[in-house]
Order: C-alpha cells, then sequence, then structure tokens
C-alpha cells in the first residue's frame, strides 16, 4: 500500500512527514474499524500500540506498516479510555495492557484486563508514566495476595499439573517464569510471566540530555546494544533534521552486521548445548568470542557500546585492515564448523520440527526478525524501510519456509554470510570525511520514528520533543516484546524434553521484552 | 559425531595462563575511568565532569569530586569533557574486596 492506496481507502489522504514515515489524524473510534480494515484488507502489518501524554490530554498512537512506509495513526482521548483492538488484532493485546499499566487509560472490550508490566503489589491508581508521576519516586510494593504463578485460562482436567519453571533458572541471569500445563510430557498450554524486572526505560529517557539518552537506549537490551542505540539515534536524527555524514552510514552498517554476526553465533552455540554437542559448542563460543574481541578492538567496548551518538558515531574506524583480515578468518572457520553441524544427524534430530510456527500465527500476531523469515514471511526493514548506508549495498533476505527450529537455524546462518559480505562491501565504499553531524537545538513538539533491524528483528523507536527541546515521551517497541507472545504458540502440542531447542531458536531477549 | 572429535582433537588451547601471564587489553579499550588530581582546576567549577556522568559515578559538591567505580558504566563521557581530568585505561582488573575501594575522592586545595 502507498499513500494513495491509503487515501482510496479511508477517503482521506495522510500527511508525508518525512521519508518512510507517514501521519494520519483520526478521532478515537475510528481506530477499530481503520486499523483492522488496513491490517486485513490492505495487508498493512501491526508493529505497535502506545500512548502519550500530551499538555492537556492524552493520545493513542497505532503504527502500521504499510509497505513502502511506516503510518502512524495518533488519535487523541476526550476520556482515559479507548476501544481495545485486541478481538481482531491479537497483536495488540501486550501493547494495551501495557497502556493501561501505565497510563491509567482503559482499553475498552479488551478480553484480558489484567496486569502486565507492573509487578504484583503495586498500588491501583499509581501510573508510572504520567507526567505527575515524578521519576525519582519511590513506591511500597504491598505483599502479594495470592500465592502460585499466574496462568490465564490454564488446561484442566484429570492428572494435568501446572508446572512452574522460572523465573530463576540455572545458567540464565534474566528472569522469565514458563507455567506449562502437562500430564507428563506433551505439553498441552503454556503461560508466560515475563516483566519481572521492568525498569522503566521509558521513563528513565524523559529529561535526559542528547549526549546520554543513546546511552539509555544501549541498556534496553545489552546484547542489541547497537541496534537499539541506532534505532534511537535515527529517531532523534529524523526528528531534528539532521543529515548524518555517509562515512558514519556505512560505518553504522559495520558495526550493526558485526552485531548481528555474534548473536547469530551465540545462538547456534546455545542449539550445540542443547544438544550436548560440547565440542560443537566449544567452538562456537571460541568464534562469538573472536568477535567479541574484535568489537573491543575496534571500538573499545565489547558489545558496541558508546558507539553511537546522535549525528552520527563517537569513533572512526582507524585500520579496515585489521578488521578484513580478522573477518575473513572469521568467515573461513565459520562456514567449517557450520558445514559439520548441517551433517550432524543428533544436531539436525533435535531441531527439525521442534517449535513450528505458522505462517497465519506469525503474521497475525505481527512477528518480525528471524522468527517471522523462518516461517516464510518475507520482511527485512534493511531493504522495507532502509536506513544508513543500506540502500546502496547488494543482499539478499534470507527466509525460510517450515517455521520450526531448523528453519530459523538456517536463517541465521544465512544471515551471518550476509553480513560478512555485508560489512566488506561497506568498507569497500567508504568515503572519507567526517563521521558526526552537529546537533541543533530541538523544537518543541518534534518527533519521529526510527528504526533498526537488529539480530532479533525491528526495533521501533519513537521520541517527542517537548518544552526547552527535552525528550517528552520516548516508545521503545523492541523485537523481543513482539516476538516473545508467539512463544506459548510454536509449544503447544510439543514435548517437555524439546524445550530448550524452543526457547534458544526464539533467541529473544529479556531485558528487552521486560523495558 | 567423529567429524567433531577429530575436530576437538587438532584443536589448539584456547585458554590462557591468565592471571599468572597477565592479559592485556587493545588500546582505546574501556574499562576503567581514572581521575588526575593534578588536572582538575582549583579555580573552576567541577560540576561539568558530574553533568556528563549518565548513572552518577561522578558527584561533585563544593569541596571535594567523588568516583565511585561501582556505579561507573564506561561509556567513556567523563574523558570527553574538556579539561581532561578523567581518561579511560584499558585495565579491567577491577575487582576489589571491599566496595569502599573502588571510591576516589579528590578535595580542593
Ligand atoms: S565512564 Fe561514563 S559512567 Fe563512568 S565515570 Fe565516566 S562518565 Fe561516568
Amino acid at each position: 500500500m502507498n499513500a494513495r492506496a491509503i487515501e482510496e481507502r479511508l477517503g482521506r489522504a495522510p500527511e508525508r512527514a518525512r521519508s518512510g514515515e507517514l501521519w494520519l489524524r483520526l478521532r478515537p473510534e475510528q481506530l477499530v474499524y481503520i486499523v483492522p480494515d488496513l491490517v486485513e484488507g490492505g495487508g498493512a502489518r501491526f508493529v505497535t500500540e502506545f500512548a502519550a501524554e500530551l499538555s492537556e490530554r492524552f493520545a493513542i498512537y497505532v503504527i502500521l506498516d504499510v509497505g513502502d512506509d511506516y503510518l502512524v495513526l495518533e488519535a487523541p482521548l476526550e476520556a482515559e479510555r479507548f476501544s481495545s483492538l485486541v478481538v481482531r488484532l491479537p497483536a495488540a493485546e501486550w501493547p494495551e495492557r501495557e497502556i493501561r499499566d501505565l497510563f491509567g487509560l482503559t482499553p475498552a472490550a479488551h478480553p484480558n484486563p489484567t496486569r502486565l508490566v507492573l509487578p504484583e503489589g503495586w498500588p491501583e491508581g499509581l501510573y508510572p508514566m504520567r507526567k505527575s508521576f515524578p521519576r525519582e519516586r519511590e513506591v511500597e510494593l504491598a505483599p502479594p495476595e495470592r500465592s502460585g504463578p499466574r496462568m490465564h485460562e490454564p488446561v484442566e482436567g484429570d492428572g494435568i499439573f501446572h508446572m512452574p519453571y522460572g523465573p530463576i533458572r540455572s545458567g540464565i541471569f534474566e528472569s522469565a517464569q514458563f507455567v506449562v500445563d502437562t500430564p507428563g510430557e506433551k505439553i498441552l498450554g503454556l503461560h508466560l510471566n515475563m516483566f519481572f524486572k521492568h525498569r522503566g526505560m521509558e521513563k528513565i529517557f524523559e529529561g535526559v540530555s542528547l549526549e546520554q539518552a543513546p546511552l539509555v537506549a544501549e541498556r534496553v537490551s545489552g546484547t542489541d546494544s547497537f541496534a537499539q542505540s541506532l534505532a534511537f539515534c535515527q529517531a532523534v536524527e529524523r526528528a531534528l533534521e539532521i543529515e548524518v555524514p555517509p562515512r558514519a552510514l556505512h560505518l553504522r552498517i559495520v558495526f550493526a552486521e558485526l552485531e548481528r554476526i555474534y548473536n547469530h553465533v551465540d545462538h547456534i552455540a546455545k542449539h550445540c548445548e542443547g544438544a550436548s554437542l560440547n565440542v560443537a559448542n566449544a567452538r562456537f563460543s571460541i568464534l562469538k568470542e573472536r568477535v567479541l574481541r574484535l568489537n573491543a578492538a575496534l571500538t573499545g567496548s565489547r558489545y558496541l557500546r558508546g558507539v553511537n551518538q546522535v549525528g552520527g558515531l563517537r569513533q572512526d574506524l582507524a585500520d579496515p585492515g585489521v578488521l578484513l583480515d580478522e573477518l575473513s578468518s572469521l568467515e573461513k572457520d565459520f562456514g567449517a564448523e557450520t558445514r559439520l553441524l548441517k551433517r550432524t544427524d543428533s544436531f539436525l534430530d533435535r531441531i527439525i520440527t521442534a517449535g513450528p510456527l505458522s505462517r497465519e500465527d506469525a503474521v497475525a500476531y505481527g512477528a518480525v526478525g528471524p522468527i517471522a523469515r523462518g516461517s516464510g514471511v518475507d520482511l527485512d526493514s534493511r531493504r522495507d524501510h532502509p536506513y544508513a548506508a543500506y540502500p546502496e549495498l547488494a543482499f539478499a533476505v534470507a527466509t525460510a519456509a517450515d517455521g520450526d527450529a531448523d528453519a530459523r537455524f538456517n536463517v541465521r546462518t544465512e544471515e551471518i554470510h550476509n553480513a560478512f559480505d555485508l560489512i566488506r562491501q561497506a568498507v569497500d565504499r567508504m568515503p572519507e570525511g567526517s563521521i558526526s553531524a552537529e546537533v541543533p537545538v530541538p523544537e518543541p513538539g518534534s518527533r519521529a520514528l526510527g528504526w533498526a533491524e537488529g539480530a532479533r528483528g525491528e526495533e521501533m523507536y519513537f521520541v517527542r520533543f517537548g518544552e526547552k527541546g527535552l525528550l517528552d515521551r520516548v516508545k521503545v517497541r523492541t523485537a523481543s516484546f513482539v516476538n516473545w507472545p508467539l512463544f506459548p504458540r510454536t509449544i503447544e502440542g510439543q514435548i517437555l524434553t524439546d524445550f530448550v531447542f524452543m526457547e534458544q531458536s526464539f533467541a529473544l531477549s529479556q531485558g528487552g521484552c521486560d523495558g | 559425531m567423529l567429524g567433531w572429535f577429530y575436530r576437538g582433537l587438532t584443536s589448539r588451547r584456547v585458554t590462557t595462563r591468565y592471571p599468572i601471564v597477565p592479559e592485556s587489553m587493545p588500546e582505546g579499550f574501556r574499562a576503567r575511568p581514572v581521575v588526575h588530581p593534578e588536572r582538575l582546576d582549583p579555580e573552576a567549577s567541577w560540576e561539568p565532569y558530574a553533568r556528563a556522568c549518565l548513572p552518577g559515578a561522578i558527584q561533585v559538591t563544593e569541596e571535594e569530586l567523588t568516583l565511585d567505580l561501582g556505579r561507573c558504566i564506561c561509556c567513556g563521557l567523563c574523558a570527553q569533557v574538556p579539561g581532561g581530568a578523567f581518561t579511560m585505561e584499558p585495565d579491567f582488573e577491577l575487582a576489589v574486596r571491599n566496595c569502599q575501594d573502588l571510591v576516589t575522592v579528590v578535595r580542593r586545595g
């Protein structure tokens, strides 16, 4: 769909805010039919829904991917409630519950209007994203009223028990709880309890200076630091119309692809660990460590933190020779290990058919990243909504049709090969020149979207500047937040023994989901 | 499986002899901010250092400047403040037995 097609459907033309971004103002009651119509009839992808507090009222925003552009629908509210989209758009379930928790706006007719993000024992009627809630305020939690894990519509029956797994698990620092309904081995239902470590990242952004804000973005999800800071910086650069120098645009490709490589390699190592292939696990882990050391040598940070800044980059690439030499050696070794792994039956037997995700579910929930591509959904924001130097580079988007852990594994190995190639192209074509542009004082009210395709998929940011040019609202929608709700759907009907493969083949970030 | 067995056998050792033999980090690796008291201008305000530091690892009062490595996220912004009283060093061995040992205090005068 382009702007014309949207106009034909809605009878009104959206306004082009800048390249790749359309805006349309609506009344809140219009959202209920316009959004599902654009999604079901127009083939748009639901990206997210969120709220913001404007000077005198609240507003609901819906972001859609309409093909070449993102379309932002803005609906200022008259009251503290809005109509839920969930009945027709299951992907809106978590975003609307989050709005309810953090802003105190009620999604009317939401089928499961329960707490999502805030901890149990958080006082009713206290909404931390409202401007009247100061950032420094400490809140005393009441002791939880009931014991036992949270379950929404558990499967009941003779001999079925509910097994909580987590939130504290061996070998995993982050906290998530999976409650499995099972008579023994087969998984009949799975309940996800997340957000144990919700840090209020969106609130932390408010009022932080533009020099420091990328550091906050990096901490949204530690292993996606570069993608997060890139998406955030691009949102600000778009809002303030900053022209980033071409050299920085190319350098950003180098670092973004290095981040993709170490994440995907780590994912393969974890799969090998699950299959008890200790040598393979060790060898892929060594490759990952070599990429982290390369990152450290190039930028001073193993996880590429403190590299991006609004307007460009903080550091230049001193000697591309070091990078290119290590890259070709890594590529050769990665190829050799992967070829052997793809011939190892005890590995393939575990991942083929494990954790299947249907294309329909992937589309209905708006899945992104390798999870979507592994189920045959051909989307990649590097190609579909190009940014940085991607439009100038040639690359293919890897997809697979089967939707199982094996399909996602194949998508990731191919993406690693493509990433090596992209880095080489970016270095070859890298122009000389400065690596950062001046940052003007933000106009109050200026706002924009920014996005980046991280290792886990599309990371989406919305920024809005308020009085005195300070950050007034930052919406962070990570790939992990979108993809987690799909996890229970891949797991029902599977067996407990394969749980690790299913979880690892999703390879999502908990911190990024919790926010 | 046999393939992995051979590959394991033919791998060289990748673990190092650290800590007996020290590991060096690449130049420019940001691990430890170091404050150089002689470069702190006794006449000027030290506030810009505190303002540069997002997590509040650098605190400044009328009389003193405190650097608490326990709060530091190694971003290196303090090393970019004009005046240059901070540098980032690649020394990553930050562990101490007592968290008070992570704190450095510089007094005026
Ligand atoms: S490196 Fe960053 S976090 Fe650490 S003291 Fe300096 S400014 Fe603060």
